[in-house]
């Protein structure tokens, strides 16, 4: 090979959270990666409203990337999952419990100040890892037995599999020539770090409203405060009049919205907003490419799924990969990739549907659905068994989850 | 020596050799049983070895002759799993092919054009595994190809054969299914009077002198569409190794 290309087994688009986690599992294994981020990470990232809920299974994805001991610190427990109705005269909650299902906890709210850097400095500490950020994948040709990949700084990258982890609106997956077009909710999230008076207990609450869900997600308290993050989705009309207001007004607006169950509350970041949208691609893979996370889906963050999900993609493709690897297997090979597109497929399918069809019914005015939904969440209250079913196809188990959610290793 | 090739089999897979690498193509399955085959081998030989397979390169510092190479599937993955490889196989276009896929993919093998018996004496007992996969059921004279075989192998060193049963069960699925329903393979790809009994085979072995060691079935499994190992069902597929 002529000493212009620089030879990897995985090239990584995308440096966010998908792209450096899977960077993270794959450069302990001994595969050779290079993550090609297009922005520049910053120095230090500084304390903003940006957080993740994450379940058990993706904290197990995170222990075994070998993060997790560096951001425990930062996350805060969610013992209690409560839902409340707040559509009627009176709200109907619904409470799920951790130990229901003889769990400490369903998973950690965790800053992206506390994630992002672990993570960076993870891949950066690993010596089969390349990290080359300010430039990202621009083209790519497939050749026999390797890709070409081309970067947007001129380099020329040869690869065994490209990996699109880079975005909702991945060069990779065009140049793949994969369809996945995103659609508007209408809506607009709102994101923001409060300090309350009362404790949150560990609880996180997620209201439904007509506009959409509100939801208080346990942080960790700082030395003065008890601290919450909020994601807020209001229709974009009325989130763009919210967002115009000045932050003491804001602050109170939100204040209105958590009925008072965190006592007073002050802003302490925030609001950051942004529309919401979804899509699904259809297939996850092209020769010797593979696409994840929000490459491959994006949905409203009703319910937290969005990167619980993404990391499922990490997980099942460093899995499959190492699997091959293993065997001596070509992990560019369609045989490879299409492992990883049948167990993948479906969980995708499943998720971006499902949670499509929620927010259709938690975001919708009509009286009749309304009443399903009150009678719906009153029902599965009362029954135990069915609730426990409720709470594992929604917080923890998925079909074909991998090793790696189950808390083994590579 | 006596030559085991069988010259009508050569212009057969000659048809087909450019094609090698296409996974969908007429050398399919083959690819697609080529993981498992390659997982097992891998187990047998560290344990042969008295070693535990860990890592990528579990097969650093082995010697490995694969016999009737073909476009060098088995070849690859065994210089990825880190075994100092040498392919030989009597089809010359394959073996073009081998080499040019193997340069593609940047790996160091080497290929040779010619019989097994062609390496002797030269090559008497130089290598930790000769492996001899989906081959037994193409050559013309058993008895010979496993001496020379045996004879490339170090004292001590491992043998791994892969072929067809001489079934009801291997006729339905390797010729009927596979060249006439599935037409995963051409037709004429295999004839089934030439399928290999594992009696008949370990007899084989032991004229030459050899030990058989484990044996193992493949199967395939129409559910997940991936062939896996089987311990009991070998009336199809199966893998013999031998200990010289």
């Amino acid at each position: 090979m002529p000493d212009a290309f620089l030879s990897t087994d995985v090239l990584i688009a995308g440096g966010g959270m998908a792209g450096l986690t899977l960077g993270c599992l794959l450069g302990g294994t001994g595969l050779s990666v290079l993550i090609a981020e297009p922005k520049t990470p910053p120095q230090t990232v500084a304390p903003g409203t940006r957080t993740v809920a994450l379940f058990g299974g993706s904290i197990n994805i995170l222990k075994a990337a070998g993060i997790w001991d560096e951001i425990a610190q930062h996350s805060a427990r969610m013992e209690t999952m409560r839902i409340i109705d707040d559509t009627g005269s009176a709200p109907v909650t619904l409470s799920f419990d951790a130990s229901e299902i003889g769990e400490e906890c369903f998973g950690y709210n965790i800053p992206h100040h506390g994630l992002y850097p672990a993570l960076l400095s993870r891949a950066k500490a690993l010596k089969t890892v390349t990290l080359l950020t300010g430039s990202g994948v621009q083209d790519y040709q497939i050749e026999n037995g390797h890709s070409l990949a081309t970067l947007t700084n001129g380099q020329t990258i040869r690869a065994a599999l490209i990996a699109g982890a880079d975005g909702r609106h991945s060069r990779v997956r065009e140049v793949a020539g994969l369809p996945c077009r995103l659609h508007d909710y209408g809506q607009r999230a709102m994101t923001a770090v409060i300090a309350h008076t009362k404790p949150h207990d560990h609880i996180s609450t997620e209201f439904h409203r007509p506009g959409g869900p509100f939801a208080l997600v346990p942080l960790p308290d700082d030395k003065d405060n008890h601290c919450s993050s909020v994601v807020w989705v209001e229709r974009e009309i009325d989130a763009k009049s919210l967002l115009s207001l000045d932050p003491k007004d804001f602050e109170r607006a939100l204040q209105e919205r958590t009925n008072d169950i965190l006592g007073a509350i002050r802003l302490l970041q925030g609001p950051d907003s942004w529309p919401l949208q979804w899509s699904v691609a259809r297939k996850l893979t092209a020769p010797r490419v593979a696409i994840l996370a929000e490459s491959a889906h994006t949905f409203t963050p009703l319910g937290a799924q969005g990167l619980n999900l993404s990391l499922r993609d990490v997980a099942t493709l460093a899995e499959t990969l190492v699997d091959a690897a293993k065997t001596g297997a070509d992990i560019g090979s369609a045989l490879v990739l299409g492992r990883y597109e049948r167990r993948r497929r479906l969980d995708v399918l499943t998720r971006v549907g499902g949670v499509n069809a929620f927010n259709r019914l938690v975001s919708n005015d009509m009286a009749a659905t309304r009443l399903m939904r009150r009678m719906g969440m009153k029902t599965l209250d009362h029954l135990p068994p069915l609730k426990r079913f409720a709470m594992q196809r929604g917080l923890i188990s998925a079909p074909d989850e991998g090793r790696l959610a189950k808390g083994s290793m590579l | 020596m006596k030559t085991t090739i069988d010259p009508e089999e050569i212009s057969h897979f000659a048809m087909d050799s450019a094609r090698w690498w296409e996974e969908n193509g007429p050398f399919g399955p083959l690819h697609r049983m080529n993981p498992v085959r390659m997982g097992f081998i891998r187990d047998e030989i560290c344990r042969h070895f008295g070693e535990k397979p860990s890592g990528l390169r579990p097969l650093a510092g082995r010697t490995v002759l694969d016999i009737g190479c073909g476009g060098g599937l088995a070849c690859e993955s065994l210089a990825r799993m880190g075994a100092a490889v040498t392919g030989i196989d009597a089809d010359a276009t394959a073996i073009a092919v081998a080499i040019d896929h193997a340069g593609q993919s940047g790996l160091d093998i080497a290929y040779r054009h010619g019989g097994a018996e062609s390496l002797l004496p030269a090559q008497a007992g130089r290598y930790d595994v000769v492996t001899a996969l989906e081959i037994v059921e193409h050559v013309s004279d058993l008895d010979a190809f496993v001496a020379s075989a045996a004879a490339l192998c170090k004292p001590g060193g491992l043998l791994v054969f892969s072929t067809l049963n001489q079934t009801a069960r291997s006729f339905a699925l390797g010729i009927v299914a596979a060249e006439y329903i599935l037409r995963w393979v051409p037709r004429g790809t295999h004839r089934w009077r030439k399928f290999v009994r594992p009696a008949v085979l370990a007899a084989a072995f032991r004229r030459a002198e050899l030990s058989s060691n484990a044996i193992k079935g493949i199967v395939f499994n129409p559910f997940s569409g991936e062939f896996q190992v089987s311990d009991k069902d070998i009336a199809v597929n199966y893998v013999m190794t031998a200990v010289k």
